[in-house]
């Protein structure tokens, strides 16, 4: 179990005083016992469980203590406070929401920004959305990753009542197309599709992610290293490497295990790369 | 992209898929991000993003914008994984440079590499030999970090995108050595602030470099990686989308042999030819979405097909043009020895200027529609934010 306030206020009563000063929380007149309460619970959610003193010291000095003491602040309604965050940090709020979600980006900040305002309330009492910020990042990278995750959600509940698209459903059964299914073909995707998705299975983590943020996601290399950490170059050559190495695991296992030609390898993977049935069950599985 | 393993590879990676285990929440998201997490949480959120769509979407969105220059005065962060990790690679790059600097020019590299070196500096040029090797980056040694490194990383990928790549080594591109001593436009080349991707000079030395020591490819990338991550800590700017390039003047043509490589099916190459390399004073180059420009004997042109077939662009003359930087399918830089600089702009229109300098334009590195570098054969720099409207002289 995690540790308890006092316990808590015990054991880190320099660190927390040294960074209390350093937060500049009385400029937000925030209190000690009230910056000291959102360390707390900063080290509670990091920390579920029990560790050790080093560790949340260590953690401790990582946090955005600024930026934490402005929350606090702005959480209790300082009216100062109020007006340095929408000062700072309002119009990259927007803008951003404007990037994620063009038209519905006003829309989408809107909402957010009365969360964080606290004008929701329960049980009568008023909760601002930034409750949630444990200063572990920065409070606008934390802005963005909410507006994000608010578009997301909301992109997903509206494609549930969207209907599948005609060009989606071609080629199936049923679907009216001019010609059904072809066996042969169809057992070519399977094996292609299976081939990859075993040797994808196989990938280190980090590889898999760069493969789905460059190709699934569309992100450029630069995009890709920042997230990674690592240069435009080094992403670019392992990339080049894992689409290497699973193009080599993929053929040679159509080769060894399914006896395929050259040739008809080559067939497979152009069957499966343009099946619109596989299209269709893929992109099902992403509406989950 | 034509491949159909490709296409495969993109429709699998694109559809949805979802991790066995509960989805971090958007505060740890942000702290990946942001480079705050320990490397153990950094290696779950990977594990995890790998296989969630949903994940892997909200990190591809957060990464699609603008990096983050806060506005609140904040506690310097210590990202405590990374305090110490640049330490020893930093450490021992300046012991290899400082030997480097000390030995004598020929006995720092084998005779190839001296003329190649040698050939890919414009002001100093070196006897030729038929079996050369091709002119090598002009970069700064390794210890500089970015340099060597981002000589393997051409200007295309400054457009956000990929464009085909040779399939030819990196490693033997980062290790070649150029000593400190060389030519002066590769001392004026070496800019004060990170060099972002910057454009291939040459395709990197073939097979036959064996005097050049090949290092493990992952622990170079590594410590290049943690170099430059210092390096850009110090440069928000230059952390910025846009990335830049830096041309290098071509070498005349019969100085060099063709050395175009085999045209790869890989998708990632971020150069297709460096300038100065290959006949008829060709450079070249094109990104993700196969739009490109060369100038090939002079001439300005255009592509959309990857250099599958050129067109004319139409551009007013500029002899003796021989540097070309693509920022994006509209954007490119071109210059000439004379020091005359051509902007083709996103808008279609052509912008001329002109270095205020009567020594050789030697090098040309841009970073925006906007923002560049110009260096002259006497080791000025004169830089531009404003499309060349004006050009001011850099403090050395």
């Amino acid at each position: 179990m995690s540790l308890d306030r006092p316990a808590f206020r015990a054991r880190h009563r320099h660190t927390i005083a040294r960074l209390y000063e350093a937060s500049e929380a009385t400029r937000w007149r925030v209190t000690t016992d009230v910056f000291e309460a959102a360390l707390h619970g900063s080290v509670a959610h990091r920390f579920p469980d029990a560790t050790s003193a080093a560790d949340v010291n260590r953690y401790l000095e990582t946090l955005h203590v600024n930026e934490l003491a402005l929350a606090c602040a702005c959480r209790a309604g300082d009216e100062p406070a109020w007006e340095h965050f929408i000062r700072e940090y309002r119009p990259s709020l927007y803008a951003a929401a404007r990037s994620i979600a063009s038209d519905e980006g006003r829309d989408l900040a809107d909402g957010l920004y009365a969360e964080l305002f606290g004008l929701t309330e329960r049980d009568g009492e008023r909760r601002s959305l930034l409750a949630y910020y444990h200063g572990r990042s920065r409070l606008t990278t934390w802005l963005r990753s909410i507006l994000v995750q608010r578009h997301i959600d909301r992109r997903r509940s509206a494609a549930r009542l969207e209907t599948l698209d005609e060009e989606r459903i071609d080629g199936l059964p049923g679907s009216g197309a001019a010609t059904g299914p072809d066996p042969a073909r169809s057992a070519y995707v399977s094996m292609a599709q299976g081939a990859l998705d075993e040797a994808i299975a196989a990938l280190e983590s980090r590889e898999k992610l760069r493969l789905r943020l460059y190709y699934g996601q569309q992100l450029t290399l630069a995009q890709i290293g920042r997230l990674t950490g690592e240069h435009e170059a080094t992403v670019s050559r392992k990339l080049d490497r894992a689409r290497r190495d699973l193009k080599n695991s993929v053929e040679t296992l159509l080769r060894r295990e399914h006896g395929l030609s050259e040739a008809a390898v080559r067939e497979c993977l152009e069957a499966a790369a343009s099946a619109p049935e596989l299209h269709l069950s893929r992109l099902l599985a992403g509406h989950e | 992209m034509a491949d159909p393993f490709d296409r495969l590879l993109e429709r699998t990676m694109k559809a949805g898929a979802s991790a066995p285990e509960a989805c971090p929440s958007p505060e740890d998201l942000a702290a990946y991000v942001d480079g705050a997490l320990s490397l153990s949480e950094r290696h779950a959120i990977e594990r995890h993003a790998a296989d969630c769509h949903t994940c892997a979407e909200h990190l591809a969105l957060l990464s699609s914008l603008e990096p983050v220059s806060s506005g609140v005065a904040d506690t310097p962060k210590t990202t405590w994984w990374r305090t110490w990790t640049w330490v020893v690679p930093v450490a021992a790059s300046l012991v290899v440079a400082a030997v480097w600097v000390s030995l004598p020019r020929e006995a720092q590299m084998p005779s190839a590499e001296v003329d190649r070196v040698s050939s890919a500096a414009p002001s100093a040029p070196a006897p030729q030999r038929p079996a050369a090797t091709p002119a090598a980056p002009a970069a700064a040694p390794a210890s500089a970090g970015s340099v060597a490194e981002t000589k393997a990383a051409p200007a295309s990928s400054a457009l956000g995108g990929i464009a085909p790549k040779e399939r030819t080594p990196t490693v033997p591109a980062r290790s070649a050595r150029v000593p400190l001593q060389a030519a002066p436009e590769v001392v004026g080349q070496r800019l004060d602030r990170p060099p972002q991707m910057l454009a291939q000079t040459a395709p990197p030395p073939p097979a036959d470099s064996s005097a050049l020591k090949p290092q493990s490819a992952d622990l170079k990338d590594k410590a290049d990686d943690e170099q430059r991550q210092r390096a850009e800590a110090a440069n928000t700017a230059a952390r910025e989308g846009v990335a830049g390039a830096t041309s290098a003047p071509a070498a005349p043509a019969s100085a060099l042999p063709a050395m175009r490589g085999p045209k790869t099916e890989a998708p990632f190459a971020l150069r297709k030819q460096a300038a100065g390399a290959g006949v008829g004073n060709k450079a070249e180059m094109w990104d993700a979405s196969g739009n490109g420009w060369r100038i090939a004997s002079g001439v300005i042109e255009r592509t959309s097909d990857r250099g599958v077939t050129w067109q004319d662009a139409h551009a007013p003359a500029l002899p003796g043009a021989s540097m070309l930087v693509q920022i994006s399918a509209d954007v490119c830089w071109f210059g000439a020895p004379s020091g005359e600089v051509l902007l083709h702009a996103s808008d279609g229109t052509w912008k001329r200027s002109r270095i205020p300098a009567t020594t050789a334009l030697t090098s040309l590195t841009a970073t925006s529609a906007t923002d560049a570098i110009a260096a002259t054969e006497d080791e000025r720099r004169f830089e531009t934010k404003d499309a060349g409207v004006t050009w001011v002289l850099l403090p050395k």
